[in-house]
């Protein structure tokens, strides 16, 4: 029956593909193609599941399949060698679109989402954890927040150890010839070494800094007699019911090796933060981390991301710990593992809160490293031919690796029409009618799926202006894996950087040789429009083109413009808690705290005379984890206004460790809060409303930063300092 | 005895005189050729402007030799011009026979042009009709001022030509000439003992070889048994040339002919065999023997006389010892291939130059598509010109591009300074072209950049050079096509002409009479004019058998079998004939609705045009009508039978005859058609239903038919795409019960 049924889907397939390849005539294949595209704007209004889901990728999926047959059968024709080998290279590109959605479509055609499963209610049949926090030379203050929330796991005191990983004292580094890096060393080692002491956490170094991230781990493993061990990274803080939602996992599943819980992070990526969008949309990896991770969980493909995941001992041990062979140990883990017959889970619920990079430069480092990671597993460990993987996973495996190949795509789309607008090369051999029928369905069919599968996690053109920024960066990184694949070496993301001024990224200058090449070609397709009255299809194709390219580099050029960035612990949104404010020699105050980190808050109020106020201030409020009153002693930090209200800026002042720990808890230690945090964030406003917020913020900032280049050069060199 | 003297002198002198000068014997002819006969349409010559000419050409038969000649010109002029300025004038090939002052004073004027007939030449003679034009005697006047008009009356015009002819001694290396396309008119008597279906073959065969030899022109073919003279004191029984009138092949067996030929011609066959001889009693006139020892040695000599257009030897006799046909793997039929690229010079262009002030003509090329090519939409054809043209000229200067005389792309000659193009692209759908013989031509318009009154007009500088290394690329095409289709039938025989040698091709005869098998002969000589080879594999038979090939059928129609007409637009009843009759051609309003009329590309929807027919039965007959109708084959459905039907076999013959004109053969369009013999128009309908023959790759097929049936292809799509999306659901769900039973699907 089973066999049957694949038959018949393969059946179909073949059929589909088979009416995809018919000719019929133009104006009847857009008749279908308007027909589809209505039955796809119909299909978004029905809820996204089941039957309905699948029949609107399909829908996609048929009118991009037909599209690559009229590509290939319609419009390759050979003029001269130019021209040809543009149109090829510009099909390559699109061609490697269409099997990324295909690959896209296939891993997100069913995602899921697990409930946890209950622990036995004796404990003793609990399994034990081990936490681990490597760490290379993020700061003790940081640390110090990671391990207190690691130690205030609610999970039995015996069941868990906290283990830091410190590779930035190693005794290789500690007995370094140059003494700036051994003083270094040292320090950091005392440090931390105390740090761990007072806190009750294992301090653990090793000899050498072989093999990265990878090593540090590996380097504990022996000495680890639990039965799982979660690992963290070092900005990573968990919430208190971490183990609590996912240990039952393994007690369940005895061949399951990972369970892995989404990245949140608190603070907002350089696009979010450089146009202003901090907390009003979707952050860049909540693509991955909401729904793609879910689709491949389907799969059985979900794989670890190197931290906020829980995975087997035994398994590890099994096939020697954690590989590093590729900067991406992570992936490359959980690959061996697959393959091994082990199992993978992933859930959906934040149970971290970690930092992203925040500058454009550290964005681009942390992707450099994935792109050359993934790219080092897929020639080293392809998981087509990799044995013991199944044929799905291999299908979502790939479909993760061959992503990073984006930049190629991603700047043939950027100078494709600037081939035809420039020299005349004849990239594109199509007339209206055609791109009516079969393009503008294509395009429509890419938009609409892309917002129907992620539409609440990435809005429209957001991937564009993403992928579009790296590409610049990430090409050469590519060929250099291409050339040499162990080349690429592990570069710790740099997650803390503070910023005192608006600047201008150092990366922005390849832009501005990209927007002076747009807009000329933008003024010769206007020319060409009224001379070459026999290639205006062409030329219309290539100027909208040219306007869309633009409008994405005007945008970048607008997240390219770094603003400020002054505290360590970001403050994020609390959403007008209710909290009071008790002053010694006067009454209690009702406010309500705007934001909140572990190092103060932002509260508002109506009264704006605190500045005169002296004497002790406390905070208090409802604790979310401790589900008591909290009572912490502030200080005032700052002031200032805001709608009539004053905003004042405080600092915690907590008296001793317990007290800290519950500040800890208090930002960091829920995960209700953070899940509704996402669904604050992670709002659809519809494709062009979307669009339209979008391009009017990014040319906003795209103003300053031509503004800032224009008549304030020296923050531009400042930058480049 | 001074009488008998005399008497007898006289006689001899009149043997001697004729012995000496033989063709004082032969009567002279006049040829009156009015200028429309010689004219590819039947028009007025119209000539406009300061200055404008018209070329034609008039045929002359080596056969005959011109012995006076002139030409008797009708014509018409504006009464504006001013006579000083103002003429006429005359050429053939290059000398001037007659100039004529258009003189105002009488805007009709009938002239005579008596010219040697030395210039003259046996083919083609350019004609060439010149005016210059003008209004005033200043020399500032507009160059084409509409008053600067002559008009030569094409039908009252005439050339008169008085020939005799000349005697012949022909051998058959001269077939090429005897059979003279040049001679207007052309007939052909053939005798057969016998009407047999190999006798209809030979028949057939000889007709096509003599129809390839006159080009476009139609013999006039008489079919009779050879006439015998019997024997008698001075000579054996024989073929009694006294008869013949014309020229004359005579075709059988050797046993068959014993009677007819003298034992020296009896004894030299040996084998397939040709042998030409001059008719005693007309030695004007020749006499063509095809023959051989048995049947199919006949055959043979007639295919060889039919396919080989290379000269045979220069001898009265020959007889053929091997004649080795292609097979049908290794023909390749006079056709390009779909999906190649030829350089013009392959397909007949050669590079040429244009030059303004030479009123250049358009270059032509003509390529002959597949009968049955199925372009889809998006198929173009590409051309690559390798194009120069001088500086000078004006900003619209323009080279045409037609194709079938429809203008399909002008390139702009606009550089002040002249330019080179080495790969200018032109593109075009391939449904732009048709189905055969297509004719592209090159139309230079030139115009100098000075002009002006007063002004020194430069045209010699106006140049435009077409290299023949320029190319055509043909995508590749399907072969399919919907039958019946007498319009694709007259341009290229289709489908009796494939494969070429006509191996799938029937022609059955309703009987045996002489001008039955001259109508179908005269059909399939006018196939291989339109496809340039001869059909020398098609069956003939005299019964209209059922058989596993198109057929050609032609009779009488009482005769006609009525369950061959089951799938006809005609039909046989007991009460009479039944026939379809158009009423009328209605437009219906576009009765679309709104979201179609949006969906529609035009801007204004096209009201829908349906052709309102009813049947009739009738008793009445065909009269003088020729008809001809086409349809599926009741016995195999993708085989197509074309009838030829009239009331007598004389009227048929006589009714094809008037069919294979040039003129009217082209007018052939529907599934049927009627016409008589002296109208200059032929009647058509399209009543019956299509059929589609050819091979095609499933989708091309499937994209065929559904560019006629859109709203099944919408729903085959559909239900397709819901069909897979469910399969592909119902998988997935299996999966998940079976992989992941706890987890919930979600819509992230």
């Amino acid at each position: 029956m089973k066999r049957l049924a694949i038959g018949f889907w393969f059946l179909s397939c073949l059929v589909l593909a088979f009416v995809a390849a018919i000719q019929v005539d133009n104006h009847i294949q857009l008749l279908l193609a308007v027909f589809l595209v209505s039955l796809l704007l119909l299909l978004r209004l029905a809820p996204r599941l089941g039957y309905l889901r699948i029949l609107f990728l399909s829908v996609c999926l048929f009118l991009v399949l037909r599209y690559g047959v009229w590509r290939v059968t319609s419009t390759l024709n050979y003029d001269d060698f130019p021209s040809f080998s543009a149109a090829i290279l510009l099909f390559a590109a699109e061609l490697y679109g269409m099997g990324l959605f295909f690959l896209s479509s296939f891993v997100n055609s069913r995602p899921i989402s697990r409930k946890m499963p209950p622990l036995p209610s004796d404990q003793n049949h609990w399994p034990t954890v081990a936490v681990l926090i490597p760490t290379l030379n993020e700061p003790a203050e940081l640390l110090k927040v990671t391990l207190t929330a690691a130690l205030a796991l609610d999970y039995p005191k015996h069941k868990f150890q906290v283990y830091l990983l410190d590779d930035g004292a190693t005794r290789e580094k500690r007995n370094s010839t140059d003494p700036t890096i051994a003083n270094r060393a040292w320090q950091r080692y005392n440090e931390l070494f105390k740090l761990c002491h007072d806190l009750g956490v294992k301090y653990h170094t090793r000899t050498q800094n072989a093999q990265a991230k990878a090593g540090n781990l590996n380097a504990i493993l022996p000495q680890i007699q639990q039965d799982l061990i979660l690992v963290l990274d070092s900005d990573h803080v968990p919430t208190v019911d971490f183990l609590h939602q996912t240990v039952g996992f393994f007690l369940e599943d005895n061949k399951l090796f990972l369970l892995q819980t989404p990245h949140f992070f608190i603070n907002p990526d350089p696009l979010e933060k450089n146009l202003a969008f901090s907390y009003q949309i979707p952050s860049e990896n909540h693509m991955f981390y909401e729904a793609i991770q879910a689709g491949l969980d389907f799969w059985e493909a979900s794989f670890f991301c190197g931290s906020a995941a829980i995975l087997r001992m035994q398994a590890l041990r099994e096939c020697g710990g954690f590989s590093g062979k590729t900067v991406t140990e992570d992936a490359e883990t959980a690959l061996i593992l697959h393959s091994q017959g082990w199992q993978s889970k992933y859930i959906l619920t934040p149970l971290i809160s970690g930092l992203q990079p925040e500058t454009f430069t550290s964005f681009v480092a942390q992707r450099i490293r994935w792109a050359q990671g993934m790219l080092q597993l897929l020639i080293a460990k392809n998981p087509i031919t990799l044995k013991g993987l199944k044929p799905w996973q291999r299908l979502g495996y790939v479909s993760n690796m061959i992503f990073w190949l984006f930049p190629f795509a991603r700047v043939v789309f950027l100078i494709s029409p600037l081939f035809f607008l420039y020299f005349g090369l004849k990239i594109y051999d199509a007339n209206g009618e055609e791109i009516l029928s079969y393009a503008i369905p294509y395009l429509m069919a890419l938009v609409l799926a892309n917002h129907y599968l992620f539409g609440r996690v990435r809005w429209f053109m957001v991937s564009d202006i993403y992928e579009s920024m790296q590409s610049l960066f990430l090409l050469p990184a590519i060929f250099d894996v291409l050339k040499n694949p162990t080349a690429p070496k592990f570069k710790v993301t740099p997650k803390i950087e503070k910023k005192q001024n608006d600047a201008i990224s150092p990366l922005a200058k390849p832009f501005y040789a990209l927007i002076l090449l747009n807009m000329l070609a933008i003024f010769l397709g206007i020319y060409k429009f009224n001379t070459l009255p026999e290639q205006r299809t062409l030329v219309l194709i290539t100027l909208a083109w040219a306007i869309f390219n633009g409008i994405i580099i005007m945008t970048s050029l607008g997240a390219l413009y770094e603003r400020r960035q002054r505290r360590i612990s970001p403050r994020l949104p609390a959403g007008d808690i209710p909290a009071q404010l008790i002053i010694q020699d006067r009454n209690v105050i009702p406010v309500k705290i705007r934001d909140l980190s572990v190092g103060g808050i932002s509260i508002l109020i109506a009264e704006a005379s605190l500045r005169e106020i002296s004497g002790d201030i406390f905070l208090k409020l409802h604790h979310p984890t401790e589900k008591e009153p909290f009572v912490i002693r502030v200080i005032i930090a700052n002031q200032g206004e805001i709608d009539g209200f004053a905003r004042i800026g405080l600092q915690f002042l907590p008296s001793d460790q317990e007290e800290y720990k519950k500040l800890v808890l208090l930002v960091h230690g829920s995960s209700e809060r953070w899940l509704t945090l996402l669904k604050n964030r992670d709002r659809d406003f519809g494709i062009l409303a979307s669009l339209h917020i979008l391009v009017k913020n990014g040319f906003y900032h795209a103003w300053f930063h031509f503004k800032t280049l224009l008549y304030n050069r020296q923050l531009l060199n400042r930058a480049d300092a | 005895m001074i009488k008998i003297n005399l008497s007898y002198y006289w006689l001899l002198g009149t043997l001697g005189f004729i012995a000496l000068f033989p063709c004082q014997s032969l009567q002279a002819k006049t040829f009156e050729i009015p200028l429309a006969k010689i004219m590819s349409r039947t028009e007025a010559i119209q000539l406009h402007g300061v200055e404008d000419f018209y070329e034609i050409s008039l045929p002359v038969s080596a056969r005959y030799h011109v012995d006076k000649s002139r030409l008797i010109l009708d014509f018409r002029h504006s009464n504006v011009l001013v006579p000083s300025r103002s003429q006429l004038r005359i050429r053939i090939n290059g000398i001037t026979i007659g100039q004529y002052v258009l003189n105002p004073k009488s805007p009709r004027q009938l002239e005579v042009a008596e010219f040697a007939p030395e210039l003259l030449i046996p083919g083609y003679n350019r004609v060439e009709f010149s005016v210059a034009q003008h209004y005033t005697d200043q020399q500032c006047e507009a160059p084409d001022s509409p008053e600067l008009w002559t008009e030569i009356d094409s039908v009252h015009s005439k050339f008169v030509l008085e020939s005799t002819p000349n005697i012949l001694k022909p051998t058959l290396a001269q077939l090429e000439a005897l059979f003279d396309e040049h001679l207007l008119e052309f007939p052909l008597q053939i005798f057969m003992p016998k009407i047999t279906n190999q006798s209809l073959q030979w028949g057939a065969l000889a007709t096509q070889g003599v129809s390839l030899r006159l080009n476009y022109r139609t013999p006039q073919i008489y079919l009779s048994p050879p006439p015998l003279r019997p024997s008698s004191d001075t000579a054996p029984a024989g073929l009694d040339y006294a008869v013949l009138e014309h020229d004359a092949i005579l075709m059988g067996t050797k046993t068959q002919l014993q009677s007819l030929l003298p034992s020296q011609i009896l004894s030299a066959i040996t084998g397939p065999y040709l042998h030409i001889l001059t008719q005693p009693n007309h030695p004007q006139h020749f006499l063509l023997v095809i023959s051989g020892n048995n049947e199919q040695e006949v055959t043979d000599a007639a295919r060889a006389f039919a396919m080989l257009n290379y000269p045979f030897p220069d001898s009265a006799a020959t007889t053929i010892h091997r004649l080795d046909l292609p097979s049908m793997a290794r023909i390749n039929p006079p056709l390009v291939k779909t999906g190649s690229t030829y350089f013009f010079s392959q397909l007949g262009l050669s590079t040429v130059s244009f030059n303004a002030s030479m009123l250049p003509k358009p270059a032509e090329m003509v390529i002959h598509l597949p009968p049955d090519f199925y372009a889809s939409e998006h198929a173009s054809a590409s051309f690559s010109l390798h194009l120069a043209y001088s500086g000078g000229m004006r900003e619209d200067s323009v080279l045409e591009v037609r194709i079938n005389d429809v203008l399909q792309h002008t390139v702009q000659l606009n550089e002040e300074s002249g330019a080179h193009y080495r790969d200018y692209q032109i593109i075009l759908p391939m449904r732009n072209f048709t189905p055969g013989p297509n004719r592209i031509t090159f139309r230079p318009i030139l115009a100098p950049l000075v002009t002006g009154e007063c002004t020194y007009i430069n045209m010699d500088n106006l140049n435009v050079t077409l290299f023949g290394d320029s190319t055509l690329t043909l995508p590749g095409t399907d072969h399919y096509t919907a039958l019946p289709d007498l319009a694709l039938f007259s341009r290229t025989g289709f489908p009796y002409t494939q494969p070429v040698d006509g191996s799938e091709t029937a022609v059955q005869l309703l009987d045996d009479k002489p001008a039955t098998a001259i109508a179908a002969w005269l059909v399939l000589g006018k196939l291989a004019q339109v496809h340039h080879v001869p059909i020398w594999n098609a069956t003939f038979s005299a019964m209209p058998a059922a058989e596993d090939r198109h057929r050609l059928i032609f009779g009488q129609s009482n005769e006609i079998p009525k369950d061959l007409l089951k799938n006809a637009a005609i039909g046989r009843t007991p009460q009479g004939t039944r026939w379809p009759y158009a009423l009328w051609k209605g437009y219906e309003s576009p009765k679309q609705p709104w979201w179609r009329r949006f969906l529609s590309l035009e801007k204004t929807v096209k009201p829908k045009v349906t052709h309102h027919a009813v049947q009739m039965v009738h008793s009445g007959d065909i009269g003088k009508y020729g008809l001809v109708t086409a349809f599926q084959s009741p016995d195999h459905p993708k085989r197509l039978i074309t009838v030829f039907l009239a009331k007598t076999p004389e009227n048929l013959a006589k009714s094809i005859h008037r069919l294979i004109q040039p003129e009217v053969w082209g007018q052939l369009r529907g599934d049927l058609a009627v016409w008589t013999p002296k109208a200059p128009k032929l009647s058509w309908q399209q009543s019956g239903k299509a059929f589609y023959v050819g091979k095609i790759s499933p989708t091309r097929a499937l994209g065929y038919h559904f560019n006629r049936h859109p709203w099944q292809w919408l729903l085959a799509m559909v239900g397709i795409l819901l069909l897979f999306a469910w399969l592909t659901h119902r998988l997935l769900a299996r999966f998940k019960r079976r992989r992941h039973p706890d987890a919930d699907e979600i819509a992230p």
